[in-house]
């Protein structure tokens, strides 16, 4: 991977900053200079596991390759989440990170996580104990030197970025999926190494099905600390006792009794892992007919080097075409309380707007896998794909009206109503009346492509959420508020229980979180950018049920630093084609912010009445007792972390 | 006597409210009449837990088990070594069991001075809690003494050191880790073996083999189900290999965790070698003139001048991104797993009784490691083999493992190849199946933090579902009757059932 063109010691790019500072040992490691011209001749450091400097450039890399990918599939650049702080008057504000700070060698332990807070990686190291065949004790692991551990974890800062709110469990899939699609971004980027590729192809005879370095994570850490294989596996598992690998059938129970989030996660992970399965059967099964004069049956000993070759590109370009359709979909999710079936809805509609034709098949086979692995989307009669894919604004805006009503008014009036609220949408939100310049006009909704400089993109987005909630919730007319209907929001007071919050005017308070491009294609091919928003509520719960029909019936307002027992969000996602002001999709959370059984069921998970994760004291479910730790021990992903003592 | 009644052929289990923690007291008829056989499990609490239940002190309760026992026990069993389980054994100057005749003792193996294997995790357990002891002493000095962070470590090192009050006392703590003799754990355990001594004397259990008489009873048998001797399922999601920890001489041995707290050898080395090292001082002083402003911007020391809280980008470096402290958290997640390894070495006893084959099972607060090795052996009745299976299927009491905590009773089904809550009262022994949580959950919740789920909400619902409402409690009164059951089934429970302010009885037929 080329380096970018003035990258700083450190190494300090654009999107990384490596700082090697470890505590333990109380020492600071010198900044490697990748563009020193002696490393620049030689390609940067060789690998060497006692020099530091080469742990930096090793975490750097990685670390701008997931970010690539991440880029290539959304088609905008990459946004670390903000840093958010409390004035002195109270109020937030959000600064703009820049650089994803990674320290290789933070800790002793064994672990590495991403610290949402300090908007870092922080990566172990620690002596090997174990003792086998594959280790000595004595030596030393690094966590920084593993390309998956160093994926895994940029991946969760990179959809820390996206999903803010993906940090907060409300149900048993939240930090399942952060961990799931963290090992799925490190897993296929396996396939984009030629060599490794090439070589795993070679030793499986191109069966990808049988046991093979591709479908692991993290080997040496796994093997570190006894467990006699990889950490993870998509495809099997090592059984201790018998010494060998079995691989493991798609089970639609597994889901039912799993909880862990590593283990549950490790669920979705085999489901998208088995997708790519069958479409590299269906789509190298030409290559094997040929290579064996039709039978489909290769004859023993090696295969040709030729096949070889074929073969690894078949399988690099479905893996990458899997990534893409992954990473995309997380723009087509609801803004908190994801759950894997959200996400195959996700997966499926992202890759309809991006590539409606789809004569390979990748999507049926997509929802094939995960019925097999048991994963459906809550509220969902069937899983034909075309009840997967998320509503348009047309079909919620039908779904608005009262049957009886339609029976009366007549068509032409509705579609005047409609004509008008789109035009509401145009020239209240997203045209600013303040900016006049027709100049200007144009450039407000389109300027961001991969070229663009972050933070100019960052304040350009930042501004736009400032519109948007004004037309939402303030309106000029009604039509700003019929839209917030469809999206599933609260913004009028009428039978709105006490506990949700309220903003300064007195409504129900609305969050816009994040407004950003995504780029799909026409059915003609041409690219096309959409607007993807987030918007959320939020309310207060309380453990007590009695107490929470007390507090919802209470009269007087809350005060604003009664915060409850944990916070009850419910919102939408919503993607709009700023070029015909089309509500192109509506992506809403299980329940509106008044929804009695959502709240319900976030409180019995958080009691850990459904199940629980943690450790025999807390049951992981802490968080929920308390609504803000002001701690420096604020870490979620360590927790998750350290229970299960790996990644 | 005060009022423990035992019927003729069975027993009574009489479950103390002391407090959050164990302390049975098991009753069974001599052989040949007289005064019940008493058998004594645990007796501990997690001080200041009490005055949630009835505010009766641990001194009371011992009394009152003198004057139901008149201060004779035919038999011991201390589970394992955790305050909540033996704190109420001792006291400086004046032990509570001082006035008590102990006849026997029963440990598992892993309390055994000869045991090779338990010895070499005694040192373990050792060294590790003197590491944590160091590791607490920095943390509170990083980040202040009442870091939620310190009072997390405090209250799971006090259920290894144990001690008699609430709150921390480092002094005593580092000098009980030090030696072990000192702990207020290892004093009151002491105490019960001396006692035993001086009688038939002390025992060390294993798991398998035949089944273990009570003395003086007609028949009544203990099966040893746990603890496993594999030092990999002792310490349950660690599976470190064969040989575990590092000797002293290894050439790692300085870069662990436990090297860089310990602060009196001075054995921490760094990972690479000294030409790419620069210290503190010199890195973050660009006069020093070993490094440019590399450091100094980007970590800094002190508040960083540029730190502006209304900027709208973040400065490159702010305090707020420094990792002085952070390794150091990695303490707790060590207290942790060795708080789970020491669970791990609870003795597990199934109690039987000679003519119906009911079983009492007392697993002490044994967590997953110890339950899934009860499958691993088999036990031999004379000449027929006795599996897990059918023990635990003939269980009608069951003494919930760990305060009913996550990861301490399994959930499975019947099918399942791993000992679990379905195997439990199969048949006929279904309908009698009743079981006893040790919990205090007012005192859990709200005088720990993060809040200990003792009980977990979802493992009583599935007990009070098996035991269709019989589940007992230490800080709630009776339960009350589940709709769906008759009157006349209910009354059966409670007519077995002596409610008092310091206690449970339970009576159980054996016929």
């Amino acid at each position: 991977m080329p380096w970018e063109a003035d990258l700083q010691p450190g190494p300090v790019g654009e999107y990384i900053e490596v700082v090697d500072f470890d505590p333990a040992s109380d020492a600071f490691y010198r900044p490697v200079d990748l563009n020193h011209p002696h490393l620049l001749a030689q390609d940067g450091l060789a690998p060497s596991e006692s020099n530091p400097q080469f742990h930096q450039q090793m975490v750097y890399a990685v670390a701008m390759t997931t970010v690539r990918h991440f880029e290539r599939a959304l088609g905008r650049v990459a946004f670390w989440s903000d840093r958010k702080t409390q004035l002195e008057d109270g109020t937030y504000v959000e600064q703009f990170v820049r650089r994803l700070r990674l320290y290789p060698h933070a800790l002793r332990d064994r672990n590495a996580y991403y610290s949402p807070a300090k908007k870092a990686v922080l990566f172990g190291y620690f002596p090997v104990t174990a003792k086998d065949a594959h280790n000595t004790p004595g030596t030393v692991v690094f966590t920084a030197l593993s390309h998956d551990i160093i994926a895994h974890e940029v991946t969760h800062a990179l959809l820390d970025g996206v999903h803010p709110r993906f940090n907060e469990p409300t149900n048993p899939d939240v930090h399942a999926f952060h961990e799931a699609f963290a090992d799925i971004v490190a897993l296929f980027q396996h396939f984009s190494y030629p060599s490794i590729l090439e070589s795993e192809i070679r030793k499986t005879r191109g069966n990808l099905e049988t046991e093979n370095l591709l479908s692991q994570l993290a080997q040496q850490f796994g093997q570190a600390t006894g467990r006699g294989g990889a950490l993870r596996d998509a495809l099997g598992s090592f059984d201790q006792e018998k010494g060998e690998w079995k691989p493991q059938e798609p089970d639609p129970h597994t889901l039912e009794r799993t909880l862990e989030p590593h283990a549950r996660g490790a669920v979705l992970v085999a489901a998208v892992f088995r997708a790519f399965l069958l479409i590299y059967r269906s789509r190298s099964a030409d290559l094997f007919r040929i290579a064996s004069q039709g039978t489909g049956v290769l004859p023993e000993g090696e295969i040709h080097p030729d096949l070889t070759r074929r073969l690894a590109a078949e399988a690099a370009k479905c893996a990458d075409r899997i990534l893409q359709m992954c990473i995309r979909a997380i723009d087509y999710c609801p803004p908190v309380d994801i759950t894997f079936g959200d996400f195959l809805r996700g997966i499926v509609t992202a890759d309809l707007d991006y590539s409606p034709g789809d004569p390979a098949g990748f999507r049926l086979v997509f929802v094939q896998s995960f019925r097999e692995w048991g994963i459906h989307p809550r509220g969902v009669l069937s899983l034909g794909l075309d009840a997967l894919v998320w509503p348009s604004g047309e079909e919620k805006l039908r779904e608005l009206e009262d049957p009886a009503a339609v029976g009366r008014s007549k068509a032409e009036d509705r579609e005047d109503l409609h004509r008008r609220m789109r035009q509401s949408l145009k020239a209240d939100f997203l045209l600013d009346p303040k900016v006049a310049s027709a100049k200007k006009k144009a450039q407000q909704v389109s300027p961001w492509n991969l070229e663009s400089d972050r933070f100019e993109v960052w304040k350009a987005l930042d501004g736009l959420r400032w519109k948007l909630w004004r037309w939402l919730v303030i309106g000029n007319g009604t039509y700003g508020r019929k839209y917030a209907e469809i999206f599933g929001l609260v913004v009028r007071n009428e039978g709105v229980p006490a506990t949700v919050y309220r903003g300064r005017n007195g409504w129900p308070a609305v969050e816009i979180h994040a407004i950003r491009p995504a780029i799909r294609r026409s059915l003609y091919g041409s690219p096309r950018t959409d607007l993807v928003i987030e918007i959320t509520q939020r309310r207060r719960g309380y453990f007590d049920e009695a107490k929470q029909e007390r507090m919802d019936r209470r009269k007087a307002a809350i005060p604003k630093e009664e915060s409850g027992d944990f916070v009850y969000r419910a919102g939408c996602t919503i993607l709009i084609d700023a070029a015909t002001q089309e509500i192109r999709r509506v992506i809403r959370t299980a329940g509106t912010i008044t929804d009695d059984d959502a709240l319900r069921r976030v409180r019995s998970f958080r009691m850990g009445e459904t199940g629980v994760t943690g450790n025999a004291f807390d049951a992981g479910i802490a968080d929920g007792f308390k609504a803000q730790r002001h701690n420096a021990r604020d870490e979620p992903f360590a927790l998750l972390h350290q229970s299960q003592e790996v990644l | 006597m005060s009022g423990l009644e035992v019927p003729t052929k069975g027993a009574t289990v009489r479950m103390y409210r002391q407090g959050h923690g164990d302390c049975f007291l098991l009753a069974f008829p001599r052989e040949g009449g007289g005064d019940p056989v008493f058998v004594l499990i645990d007796c501990g609490y997690k001080p200041g837990s009490p005055a949630f239940v009835h505010g009766k002190k641990i001194g009371d309760v011992v009394d009152h088990i003198g004057q139901t026992t008149g201060y004779r026990l035919d038999l011991v069993v201390i589970t394992h070594e955790h305050q909540d389980h033996v704190n109420g054994f001792w006291k400086k100057d004046q032990p509570y069991f001082r006035d008590f005749e102990i006849q026997e003792a029963w440990f598992a193996w892993t309390e055994d001075a000869a045991d090779e294997l338990a010895n070499d995790l005694r040192r373990r357990h050792r060294d590790q809690l003197l590491g944590l002891l160091e590791a607490r002493r920095r943390l509170a000095l990083a980040v202040g003494e009442d870091d939620s962070a310190v009072h997390r470590l405090d209250s799971l090192l006090s259920l290894e050191l144990g001690a008699e009050e609430e709150g921390f006392e480092p002094e005593a703590f580092l000098a009980a880790a030090k030696d072990p003799t000192k702990s207020t754990n290892k004093q009151g355990m002491m105490l019960v073996k001396d006692k035993a001594a001086a009688h038939r004397g002390v025992r060390y259990l294993s798991p398998g083999g035949e089944p273990l008489e009570i003395p003086g009873t007609s028949g009544v048998r203990a099966y040893v189900l746990g603890p496993p001797r594999d030092p990999d399922l002792l310490s349950d999601e660690d599976p470190v290999g064969k040989e575990g920890f590092p000797q002293g001489d290894s050439s790692s041995h300085g870069i662990s965790f436990g090297a860089a707290v310990d602060s009196v050898t001075d054995r921490c080395t760094a990972p690479f070698s000294r030409q790419y090292r620069l210290t503190k001082s010199d890195a973050l002083d660009p006069s020093s003139g070993q490094e440019d402003e590399f450091f100094s911007l980007r970590y800094g020391a002190g508040k960083a001048e540029n730190e502006e809280a209304d900027a709208t980008e973040c400065p490159a470096g702010p305090s707020w991104r420094r990792i002085d402290e952070d390794w150091l958290y990695s303490a707790e997640n060590l207290a942790l797993k060795l708080n789970s390894g020491i669970n791990n070495t609870s003795l597990v006893l199934a109690f039987e009784l000679p003519a119906t084959g009911k079983v009492l099972l007392f697993p002490g607060d044994a967590q997953r490691g110890n339950w899934i090795s009860w499958t691993r052996q088999t036990w031999m009745d004379g000449a027929r083999e006795v599996t897990a299976q059918e023990i635990l299927g003939r269980t009608v009491l069951y003494k919930v493992s760990h305060h009913c905590s996550h990861n301490a009773t399994l959930a499975g089904t019947v099918d399942d190849a791993y000992p679990n809550l379905s195997w439990m009262a199969r048949g006929a022994f279904a309908a009698e199946f009743t079981a006893m949580i040790t919990a205090v959950e007012k005192w859990a919740l709200t005088k720990n933090d993060p809040p200990w789920r003792h009980p977990l909400p979802s493992i009583k619902k599935a007990l009070e579902t098996k035991a269709q409402g019989r589940v007992l409690q230490t800080d709630t009164d009776l339960p009350s009757r589940p709709q769906d059951l008759s009157e006349a089934t209910w009354q059966a429970f409670l007519s077995r059932t002596v409610f008092d302010d310091v206690f449970f009885d339970l009576k159980i037929l054996d016929e």
